[in-house]
Order: C-alpha cells, then structure tokens, then sequence
C-alpha cells in the first residue's frame, strides 16, 4: 500500500475525546486509491466519529487526516466536493420539494452532476419522480440519498450503514449499483455497515474498530485462509495446548465437544488438533460476516498482531 | 453462462471466477471466440470488487485462456484449449472441496475415497479399466508433486 499523501484516505494518530471520553485512540487508517475499505465494530466503537472528521464535519482531537492530500479540518468544503457521503440518518430539509426538484437542487451544487446517471438510478431504485420528499417512506428516502451520494460521479464514496431500512431486494440491488459505479470510476469506497452480507463480496480491505481504536486493518483475503470454524471431539479433562490456547478468537468447550474459531490455515488448524489429541468433526472457512462477528466477540486485548507474537514465542516455533 | 461465485468458498473470489471460466471450457458452455461479460457487469451481477474481476481476467489471460479486444471487452481466446494440466488444477479443487464436506461430516478421507469409487461405478461412470487408470494416474501424481495435495 502506498505512503504517498495524495493517495487515498489516511489518518495518523488520529484521537478524538468528548470531555473525558476518548471516541478514537490513535487511530492510523490506510485506506489505497480504489481499495473498497469495511469499516466494521459495535455501536459506540467510533465508526461514524471517524467517518464525519474525515469529511471535515467534526474536528479531531488530535492527529492528521488526508483526502486525497487535502486535510478536511483546513479545506472541509475541498473534501466535501470529492466525497460522496451517506450519512447514517434518513432526514432530508426541504420535506415541500419534489424528488425532481430535489435532484435539481442538488445538480445546481455539484459541478460533476451526471443527470444522466441520476435519472438511471432513480429508475432502478424505483423511485417516484413527483412525490414531495416528506411523502417518501423511510425506504424510499435511503434509496434518494443513493443518488444523491452517487450522482455526482466523486472520486471517493463514504456510506455509513447504507442499507438500512431498505428491504431485501433493494439490498440485492444497492450492491449491484454500487458494484458497477466501481467499475465506471474506480472510485475509493470507506463503508460502515453491521450488515456486512449486505455488501456481499465488494470489500477488499477490513478495518475493526474496538473502543477507538483499529484492532485490524487487513485485505479480506488475507482473513479468508486464517480465520477457521472448527469444532472436534475431546477427551473429557481436555486442555488446549498453547499452540491452539494463542490462536483462540472464541470457543465453547462443553462435554467432549469443542467448537472454536481459530486464527489458523485450515490445515494448520488439523494439524494442530490432531496434535492435540482432538478429532476434528467439522472444519469452516468464514464468510466476511461471521469473521467480524467472531473478532468482536474475542476478548478486548485480541489483536492478530498479539497472537502473531504469542505464536512467535512458542517453544518448539510455529507448531 | 451463469457464473457463480460463494463468499464462503475458501477460494479467494478471483480464483472462484477463474475456475467458473474454465468450468464453462470444459462443459462447453464457453467456445473460443465467446465475450466474457464485461467488468462491470460480471462485477455488478456477482456483487463483487470489480478490481476482483479484472485479477480473473488478467490471470486468464496470463494463462492464454482469454485475450481483451481493444474496445469491445474480453473474449475466450480463439487458441483456448483447456490442457490436462488445468483440467487437472480444476478437478483438485473439486476434491478438496469435496474432501472438505467429508471431513465436515466426520469421514475420513479413506471412507470419502471408497464411497466416492463406489458411487461412480454404480452409475457406470468407472469400470474395471479406468478404475485402474485412475490409481495408476493418482500413483504418477503423489510422485510428482509430493504432498501437494490436502491434508
């Protein structure tokens, strides 16, 4: 990933306190031109904090921002004309306007405007073109600000959680848009969302936050071959060895059954079982949803990089 | 052809597409000279990266499978030939997701090998000859690539 400034979205030591309550705790985001970056973590982790003090719409405590090499506490209205954000509430001010008039609206504020692009996706977000917008269900107002975070074809596209309140279909057909409109720009994506199968396969980066601070940041495929659902028969007085007790994210050890999800390569993980004197009845590779789920349940000082340690000091090397 | 890709295959998703093109070779449901779909529909029909796409595409390319025409998109290669060694690479990712399911169920991977031998002479799909064929081909394999293959 590059260093270079004007590269993509980055954050150094980035802290942001509310009185005496710490929101960010040095956090260091790397997120590289055209990378789809998921922001995950429980409410309360400091998701949307961090995404509005990278449009400039709150100020850090502490530490540097740069959006495509500008800092948005300097030039905020700058940033705010590259990004696309969606924020997390669904209130629009001028309830008296027409979705039509509305579009018109913002086309007036935003140089980059696409008409054309605006007036396909209200087709496929089927949306009604008269209806005044204190009219339009909850809905119906998300899939508008879809196009009125799209429309306008930025470099970079910021959502926080964007597929609530759509239902089923449009979920399907909000990644599908968002899939293509990548594909037409190559535009940065930073998406916070707890629906992670929403977003199906588009992330190619990762990033968890806990208590403010980024626990994981990662390519998603570097996930898929270490993250592991097991579960395996065990003798009755059945201890895990340190070997698999470091690479332990979450178990549940009940009777003669284990079931654990493990900071292994599937085979490491046989391995390692085998070793142990466990027989292993079910061996999973986890989807992007259920590997963050299993990190946000892992203790709070679980970090990939700890266990990388711990697993560096075992006696006898890797196994 | 209907490409298919799932998010919780331990196969990273480029590898996935990859192996749905040479799924198409090899049922013949993809013809040398065919158009790929274009990045951003195969992005937007299988909701993935389209960066995702591109790394299938490029690597099929690499591998002489497709070639891109400058401005209409990219197309089966009018010299693809699917060689043994890909079919090859193709059915080991098939039993090593197969194997996988097995041991899923609590098989071992000699009851998984018998039930599958079983299975196919059944069906007539292997007779006494290509039963033979098979464990000789399987013997000349375990001596060229070592312990490759899964766990």
């Amino acid at each position: 990933m590059s260093d270079h400034p004007l590269d993509g979205v980055t954050t150094h030591g980035l802290r942001k306190e509310f009185g005496h309550q710490r929101a960010l705790d040095g956090v260091n985001l790397r997120v590289a031109p055209g990378a789809a970056y998921l922001m995950a973590g429980e409410n309360g982790a400091g998701k949307s904090t961090l995404l509005r003090i990278l449009l400039g719409l709150q100020e850090a405590t502490a530490g540097t921002v740069s959006v495509l090499g500008l800092d948005p506490a300097v030039d905020g209205a700058g940033v705010r004309a590259l990004v696309g954000y969606m924020p997390d509430r669904v209130e629009f001010e001028h309830g008296w306007m027409s979705v039509d008039a509305a579009l018109r609206f913002h086309a007036r504020y935003r140089p980059r405007w696409d008409a054309a692009y605006a007036a396909e996706l209200i087709g496929q977000l089927e949306l009604p073109r008269d209806r005044r917008l204190a009219g339009l269900s909850k809905g119906q107002r998300r899939r508008l600000q879809l196009v009125f975070t799209l429309a306008h074809r930025p470099p970079i596209v910021v959502m926080d959680e964007p597929t609530d309140a759509l239902d089923p279909r449009m979920r399907e057909r909000f990644a599908q848009l968002l899939s293509a409109y990548l594909a037409d720009t190559d535009a940065t994506l930073i998406l916070s969302t707890h629906a992670i199968a929403d977003v199906k396969s588009i992330p190619t980066d990762v990033g968890i936050l806990r208590q403010g601070q980024l626990v994981l940041q990662c390519k998603r495929e570097a996930l898929r071959n270490r993250l592991v659902r097991v579960s395996a028969e065990v003798p009755n007085d059945w201890l895990p060895p340190p070997a698999i007790g470091v690479r332990t994210i979450s178990e549940e050890h009940r009777g003669g059954m284990l079931r654990a999800v493990l900071w292994a390569a599937p085979e490491e993980a046989c391995a390692l079982l085998e070793s142990a004197g466990a027989a292993t009845t079910s061996l999973d590779a986890l989807t992007l949803s259920e590997a963050v789920v299993a990190m946000l349940a892992a203790p709070p000082s679980w970090t990939p990089e700890a266990v990388e340690v711990e697993i560096a000091l075992l006696p006898g090397g890797v196994l | 052809m209907l490409f298919h890709i799932d998010e919780a295959d331990p196969r990273p998703i480029y590898v996935q597409i990859m192996d749905e093109v040479r799924r198409g070779l090899i049922t013949g449901k993809l013809k040398r000279g065919d158009p790929l779909p274009s990045v951003r529909e195969m992005a937007a029909d299988l909701s993935v990266n389209p960066n995702t796409v591109k790394q299938a595409y490029r690597e099929l390319e690499r591998e002489g499978l497709v070639e891109p025409r400058r401005g209409e998109g990219t197309f089966v290669a009018d010299t693809a030939r699917v060689s043994r060694a890909e079919r090859r690479t193709l059915a080991r990712g098939v039993a090593e997701r197969a194997l996988w399911d097995a041991i899923r169920h609590g098989l071992s991977a000699e009851e998984f090998l018998a039930a599958a031998e079983v299975v196919a002479r059944q069906r007539g799909m292997l007779t006494e000859a290509s039963a033979a064929a098979v464990s000789a081909a399987a013997a000349g394999a375990a001596e060229t690539s070592g312990a490759e293959g899964p766990a």
